[in-house]
């Protein structure tokens, strides 16, 4: 690493030389980096920014989606503060993310490992950790996790023969059911897994080799070279499974038929403001709910960003 | 030696033990696809398997028109997808990871920005839009998007991938008189190949899988992806047909598998490319 | 990120926004001249009957090529309501009395009172010679009338007698109150570790409206800007069932949070001998049981007064958007007056809307089909008067009743909090 870092103090020296020519270079290469985000500004002028920028002024509005949007200032928002299903759907949220992330990933970074190399039979066993998340959010996943977390479903049933006769109905019990979209997270890990394994695949078999000559064992190889090196991917996981879980919908939507029961254990917060938007039609109140979630997530974004200086290594 | 024979059967039990608990709801999926519609929500385990194909007969040709329709249509979606995905992603990551202009932390904020917004808020306002531009049924508000490159999350992880791999190779191009396309497609996309099949593999499946966006744009039968025709044989309010959705659930499956199983073969062979440096 | 920039970002993004805001304001497009579209929420039964039913109308008007839209229930309204939004709605759309009210007061569907006629009256596109009034005045709100009824639906008790004789609990008949029912509920759970009474209903808001109205009011005042009832009455139903929950009259919370769809019904699964729900609803439960269901009236407060009514709940409503309301108002005619249309309907909509159309159907006898269309027709004439149009916001107490009712059987909320509670959100959701 030590030669890169080298490398890499003489390339910022060198920038700094001749500021004539830099500013022509850095001229041509501020061109050149707007010609290969011309797609990208595109989209975002034409597709994503008005939409988003309409959302936030519907949040200040009362609009019904039928009829035009009427002005309110911010009553939306003060609204929130006394809607107690609200904040219990906040708080469901919540502690979605902080158990189902950290698991999730742990899972797909530990299976990513052992199917990295080194066993016969990888691309089969890779392809078979894949399938649940080829599932994702289809409906069978509905009717599959209530034969599963049922009152008489396959885990009960197991418990029985072990001797536990009086297992919660999973599916159906308010203290249980979002464990069970915990569990479904965390099953569906191969998106992770996948990146973390397109990761893995870029560190260089040269640095396992050299540790090797020095006698580094399998744990020291893995926490000094492989771990280090795949920073930047573990980190784009983390942010994105954050931001996605926040987001979390389709799975509390099929496995709960829509209604965030039972008793609103699993009213996920973007649940909720799909029930509150279409549902009731209040889209301006679903809006403004929309825009408390984005700077939620864009808080903990940031903190993630700021966060990766100390942990995140980059090799440019 | 014996030990580490011992070592390998232990691993290779553990990871197939875990796999049978991952596959079991596919196995059962499977089964209940081919078995009586009352038998599915009463046989809990996976015996007796049934032999009755009638569901896939009925799924086959249900919603109006052969499956083989969906199935294509949703096909063009998933290629449309992919090429746009491909290019314009790779497109902008490479100028987020790269290159210096003015406002890039900027933009790169506003990129991530846009996919904290649930899409339930902004489908109305897009919806509008593409309605104006008459593009409702047709399969362009679900594939322009996507040449675009509004879908940050593969921006983003090409950032990450591309700030992977060493400085030095591109400032050696550059050195030889590349210029900056060069350098993007000579040298920076051979070397993020896993990066890009993985794209190519979550574009594929996310787009298979969607149904909110389809749902709203698709509304011609003729049009409908699977996902659509798949979600129109359950209702809440009558009687749903779980054995015909079971079986075409898992005829739709098929092609996902078909291209991760593929896929996956890519993104391991991204070693031979990056390996030797 | 210098402050400059980002306003400077803002800007732009504003103005984007102020583009997309003024292409919502554009005036009507609607369907092409010759090409209405008709749209409709169901399962699989109801997409094959309803495409034959397009074709069928194709044949006989060669000139108009209808445009079929389709999905289920829970995913076609937020189809429609995008593209209400979009200002681009189907010519002819399946409304369900839940969200009636909703769209009608906002503006969304056309008043039909100019299209309704008898056949003989010239320039009446869409005739109701046969439709009781009830019916056909299911979906008028303040004189107007938003939509046409597909179907007469009435609320209803699902009995397996089969699973009550190997019970050796006495049988029932119409005759039973609700205290009648409650006792004998819980005789029915002491008979069996693995049964219980009866279906929980504390949260069906439907069945609580026929309860209501056995206590002298409706549910709604006339106007439908509040309830109408005692708050004592949501009370008394919700602790009947409380206890009933309490004694094995009816099951644990967690058996009936598990229902999601008619396979789950603990009635199809043989663990209560009663169910209840909209009389049609026994066709799709029935495949589940081997031994015929019996339809029965719902138990009542004993006070004289039935709570029952008759009335539809599925109509055919035009878009006030649409660009050929005429043509739309024909084709709703088709749908529910032509004969090979009803033939081909059958009752996958529901027991058909009037006596002639119930005639033309060859339904098997003694078929589940046959039970709910002679229920209809047995009680059709002896219920009070069917209630007004449920009114705007009706769905979301539906769901509102349905979670609090869930919250008191996980012990979560009190009965008498949970009907505060209710209160208190009806108003702010009626107006």
């Amino acid at each position: 690493m030590s030669a890169l870092g080298e490398l890499r103090t003489l390339r910022r020296q060198g920038a700094h030389k001749g500021s004539q020519a830099l500013s022509e270079a850095a001229r041509k290469e501020e061109r050149a980096a707007y010609l290969f985000l011309v797609p990208w500004l595109a989209g975002l002028v034409l597709i994503t920014a008005g939409p988003m920028v309409a959302s936030l002024y519907v949040s200040l509005t009362d609009y019904n989606l039928l009829q035009p949007p009427e002005f309110l200032g911010l009553a939306n928002y003060l609204q929130m503060l006394d809607d107690e299903r609200l904040l219990n759907s906040l708080g469901v949220t919540f502690v979605y993310v902080f158990v189902s992330v950290p698991l999730q990933l742990a899972a797909a970074l530990g299976i990513a490992v052992v199917l990295n190399r080194g066993m016969r039979g990888l691309a089969f066993y890779r392809s078979v950790y894949y399938l649940p998340s080829l599932l994702g959010g289809s409906v069978a996943v509905a009717v599959l996790w209530r034969r599963l977390f049922g009152a008489d479903g396959l885990v009960n049933q197991g418990l029985a023969l072990l001797g536990v006769h009086d297992a919660p109905a999973w599916v159906a019990d308010p203290d249980t059911a979002l464990g069970t979209l915990v569990v479904l997270n965390v099953w569906t890990f191969g998106a992770p897994m996948v990146i973390f394994l397109a990761g893995l695949r870029q560190v260089p078999v040269s640095l396992y080799e050299a540790a090797a000559v020095d006698g580094a064992g399998r744990w020291a190889r893995f926490a000094r070279i492989t771990l280090p090196l795949i920073t930047p991917i573990i980190f784009f996981n983390v942010v994105l499974q954050i931001i996605h879980a926040f987001q979390a919908f389709t799975q509390a939507f099929i496995v709960s038929g829509g209604t965030g029961g039972p008793s609103d254990s699993t009213m996920f917060f973007t649940l909720y403001l799909y029930q509150t938007g279409f549902g009731n039609f209040q889209m301006g109140y679903a809006s403004a709910m929309a825009w408390v979630l984005l700077v939620i997530v864009a808080a903990f974004t940031a903190i993630n960003f700021w966060a990766s200086r100390f942990w995140v290594f980059y090799d440019d | 030696m014996t030990t580490d024979a011992l070592k390998t059967a232990t691993k290779h039990l553990v990871v197939i033990l875990i796999g049978l608990a991952m596959t079991y709801p596919l196995a059962w999926m499977l089964v209940s696809a081919v078995r009586d519609e009352p038998d599915i929500f009463t046989t809990p385990g996976l015996w007796p398997v049934g032999d009755d194909l009638a569901n896939f007969v009925e799924g086959w040709d249900s919603a109006g028109l052969p499956f083989s329709r969906y199935l294509v249509n949703s096909s063009l979606i998933a290629l449309g997808a992919i090429v746009g995905n491909l290019v314009s992603c790779s497109m902008a990551a490479y100028a987020f990871a790269r290159l210096r202009f003015r406002g890039r932390r900027v933009f790169f904020g506003i990129m991530l920005l846009t996919i904290m917004l649930p899409i339930h808020v902004v489908i109305v306002p897009q919806y509008v839009i593409f309605s104006q531009l008459g593009w409702v049924n047709t399969f362009w508000p679900l594939i322009v998007p996507k040449l675009l490159a509004t879908d940050a999350f593969f921006v983003f992880l090409m950032v990450q991938f591309i700030r992977g791999i060493p400085r030095e190779l591109d400032e050696a191009a550059r050195i030889d008189g590349a210029g900056f396309f060069r350098i993007y497609a000579q040298i920076l996309l051979p070397l993020m190949r896993p990066a890009l099949v993985t794209t190519t593999i979550f574009t594929f499946i996310w787009t298979w899988n969607d149904f909110f966006t389809q749902l709203i744009y698709l509304t011609d039968p003729a049009m409908f992806s699977t996902s659509v025709a798949l979600r129109s044989l359950v209702d809440s309010t009558s009687a749903s047909s779980w054995g015909p959705l079971f079986a075409m659930s898992v005829v739709s499956l098929v092609p996902v598998f078909v291209v991760f199983l593929v896929g996956q073969k890519y993104i391991v062979q991204g070693i031979a490319t990056t390996g030797g440096k | 990120m210098t402050p400059d920039l980002t306003r400077r970002q803002l800007l732009g993004v504003t103005l984007a926004a102020l583009a997309a805001s003024s292409l919502a304001a554009c005036g009507p497009k609607g369907s092409p001249p010759g090409k209405p579209g008709l749209s409709w929420y169901g399962g699989d039964p109801v997409h094959e009957a309803m495409q034959e039913l397009v074709r069928l109308y194709g044949s006989k008007h060669p000139d108009v090529d209808v445009v079929a839209q389709f999905s289920a229930f829970d995913d076609y309204w937020d189809r429609l309501a995008t593209q209400t939004a979009g200002r681009s709605a189907p010519d002819v759309m399946r409304m369900s009395m839940s969200y009636l009210a909703d769209y009608a007061d906002r503006g969304a569907l056309t008043d039909l009172s100019a299209y309704l006629g008898k056949t003989s009256e010239t320039g009446k596109l869409i005739s109701i010679d046969d439709m009781a009034p009830d019916i056909a005045d299911s979906a008028r709100i303040d004189g107007a009338y938003y939509g046409v009824s597909q179907s007469s639906i009435a609320n209803a008790a699902f009995v397996n007698r089969d699973l009550v004789a190997a019970l050796g609990v006495p049988d029932v008949d119409e005759s039973w109150t609700w205290a009648d029912f409650g006792t004998w509920a819980k005789e029915v759970g002491a008979a069996r570790d693995d049964v219980y009474g009866s279906m929980d209903q504390g949260g069906s808001l439907q069945l609580f409206e026929s309860y209501v109205r056995e206590h002298g009011t409706e549910m709604f005042t006339a106007d439908g800007s509040n309830l109408a009832f005692d708050q004592g009455v949501l009370e008394e139903w919700w602790a009947y069932w409380d206890d009933l929950r309490a004694n094995r009259g009816a099951p644990p919370a967690a058996v009936s949070a598990e229902v999601a769809g008619f396979d789950t019904w603990p009635l199809a699964k043989g663990t209560t001998p009663v169910g209840f729900g909209w009389v049609q609803q026994v066709a799709f439960v029935q495949p589940f049981l081997d031994g015929p269901l019996d339809i029965l009236t719902p138990p009542t407060a004993g006070t004289g007064t039935s709570g029952l009514f008759v009335k539809c709940l599925d109509f055919w409503s035009i878009a006030s958007t649409s660009s050929q309301p005429d043509e739309a108002a024909r084709i709703i005619d088709f749908l529910v007056n032509d004969d090979d249309a009803i033939r081909t309907l059958g009752i996958v909509l529901g027991v058909p809307p009037s006596e002639r159309a119930i005639g033309l159907l060859d339904l098997d006898a003694g078929s589940a089909e046959q039970r709910a269309v002679d229920y209809v027709g047995r009680i059709a004439d002896v219920v009070p008067p069917a209630p007004p149009a449920w009114p705007l916001g009706y769905n979301e107490l539906l769901t509102l009743f349905t979670k609090l009712g869930q919250d008191i059987s996980f012990g979560e909320a009190g009965v008498s909090d949970a009907a505060t509670e209710f209160f208190e959100q009806a108003a702010r959701v009626l107006r």
